[in-house]
């Protein structure tokens, strides 16, 4: 089992916190609901925890099994054990998906593997993700729909096989079809040893994954904490309730419920409450 | 598929013309690979004829490539090039089309990479005459910088001497794209290996008009100057 604890993180974009003093330990054997408000801080974290140069962090630690996490490079968080499916994927033109993958899993091999060992953990794993082998041979994500890029972020997850995924909103214009194979796939995830931090806006994903925890970000900061129960409570009730209850002060004006459907929607710019 | 080819190795003539003659195709395939050296080429395009150049620079060295295509009445000429300046190389590369005929059509294509102390120049000029109605040409050219004391200058002209044509260009010059680095980085490619395969991949578009047995000498020309 390994752990992750990050204390006070302080972290954002030039001239702007966006995190301000996050305090967050889970284990492998955790799945976590991240909830909150859009804008308060939920991408920047999985970001910062995989080293994207686009935030900057301001203080605070983040440490994995005791050692510390910020001072790594991408590549060597990776090689811990750090996996983040991303909301947008780049699209790479020239690079050759299958050969991606292949430099990818040799990454984390002290020997590479030979042409046929490739050849075999792709195709289960396509087979696993409901995408044709074929697409092995496009460049990577270039001109792939909002879902395939999805399955494809699923596809790296699964031969990668990390000790902590981070999900982006995974499940963001993904159909019923390729939602139903995701949390397939997220399961049989768990079941390896994988923890995973999963950003959402919708409860039918958490209905299929099961987290066994909740943490729900406001103004940068983990607001509450709590059981499966929380997620429930913010799908029916919304934000609210924590100005009232907790005294926490949600700025932004878009705070809503989390949406029960998510099919062929953007989570980010669409209310499908139609408020 | 072409009916004649050439295809030259770091042998390049110093000044040739390449006459083409009606609604032949022709292809000629130039590439450096341990020498760089300047050449002035001339192709002239027959009526209804078409040239396909293929262009890979990928040694390290000073060199002019100077490329002009004259065309004639729907002739077509259509040009790849991938250029690697790295080390302390200087190239300027020129790619021109001169539509003389009318219904004649272009497309030039050149990217760049431009690493360490070099300078890099990817111009050309889509001229459209007098009389060419109907014309269709078009420049794009692409140059990613790698290192902070590059020169990179990605600059296609055009120039438009009658109406009832088409002429457009495009230019960029950049780094190579964070956020694509650190997608590949992310899923624990070094930075170094990742910066590799974002160029490889981003020069690879004229490989298909060489053979086989040159695509391995350029794979490795490309390994060795990236």
């Amino acid at each position: 089992m390994s752990t992750i604890v990050i204390e006070n993180l302080e972290a954002g974009i030039p001239g702007k916190k966006i995190l301000k003093g996050l305090n967050l330990s889970f284990d492998s054997t955790d799945t976590i609901a991240v909830l909150g408000p859009n804008g308060h801080g939920k991408s920047t974290l999985l970001g910062v925890l995989m080293g994207n140069p686009r935030y900057i962090v301001y203080g605070g630690k983040v440490t994995i099994d005791g050692e510390d996490l910020l001072s790594l490079t991408p590549d060597q968080r990776s090689k811990k054990g750090l996996f983040l499916a991303m909301q947008t994927p780049s699209e790479i033109p020239g690079l050759n998906s299958a050969d991606f993958y292949k430099a990818a899993m040799n990454a984390h091999r002290e020997k590479p593997l030979t042409f046929f060992e490739t050849y075999r953990l792709l195709q289960d794993a396509y087979r696993e993700i409901g995408i044709p082998f074929e697409m092995s041979k496009r460049n990577l994500n270039e001109g792939f729909s909002g879902g395939e890029k999805k399955r494809n972020e699923i596809l790296q997850m699964i031969l990668l096989n990390p000790k902590f995924a981070f999900l982006d909103e995974i499940d963001s214009g993904l159909d019923v079809d390729a939602l139903n194979v995701v949390s397939a796939a997220i399961n049989r995830q768990k079941e390896k040893g994988t923890g995973f931090l999963i950003v959402s806006h919708y409860d039918r994903l958490f209905e299929m994954v099961k987290p066994n925890k909740t943490a729900v970000i406001v103004d940068g900061r983990v607001a509450v904490q709590g059981g499966p129960e929380l997620a429930k409570r913010i799908d029916t009730q919304g934000y609210e309730w924590i100005k009232d209850e907790l005294g926490i002060e949600i700025e932004k004006s878009d705070e809503r419920k989390m949406n029960s459907v998510s099919i062929g929607t953007c989570a980010v710019k669409v209310d499908a409450n139609g408020r | 598929m072409a009916d004649k080819r050439l295809s030259l190795l770091d042998d390049f003539p110093e000044e040739a013309t390449y006459e083409i003659g009606p609604g032949e195709c022709f292809r000629l395939s130039l590439a450096s690979l341990n020498n760089q050296k300047s050449t002035h080429i001339v192709l002239r395009v027959a009526e209804n004829a078409s040239v396909e150049l293929a262009l890979a620079l990928f040694a390290e060295g000073k060199g002019v490539i100077n490329i002009e295509a004259i065309l004639e009445e729907g002739a077509s000429f259509h040009a790849v090039a991938s250029t690697i300046a790295s080390g302390a190389s200087d190239k300027k590369v020129y790619l021109s089309a001169i539509h003389e005929g009318g219904s004649s059509k272009a497309l030039v294509e050149s990217r760049g990479i431009v690493a360490g102390k070099s300078r890099l120049t990817l111009s050309g000029t889509g001229h459209i005459k007098h009389g060419a109605k109907k014309a269709n040409t078009r420049q794009e050219a692409r140059i990613i910088v790698f290192d902070k004391g590059c020169f990179a200058s990605a600059s296609p002209i055009l120039k438009i001497d009658e109406n009832d044509v088409m002429a457009s260009h495009g230019s960029a010059e950049g780094m190579v794209d964070e956020q694509h680095l650190f997608y590949l980085e992310s899923r624990g490619i070094p930075e170094k290996e990742a910066r590799r395969l974002i160029t490889s991949g981003y020069l690879l578009p004229v490989l298909p008009y060489f053979s086989e047995e040159e695509q391995a000498k350029l794979n490795e020309a490309i390994e060795r100057n990236l």
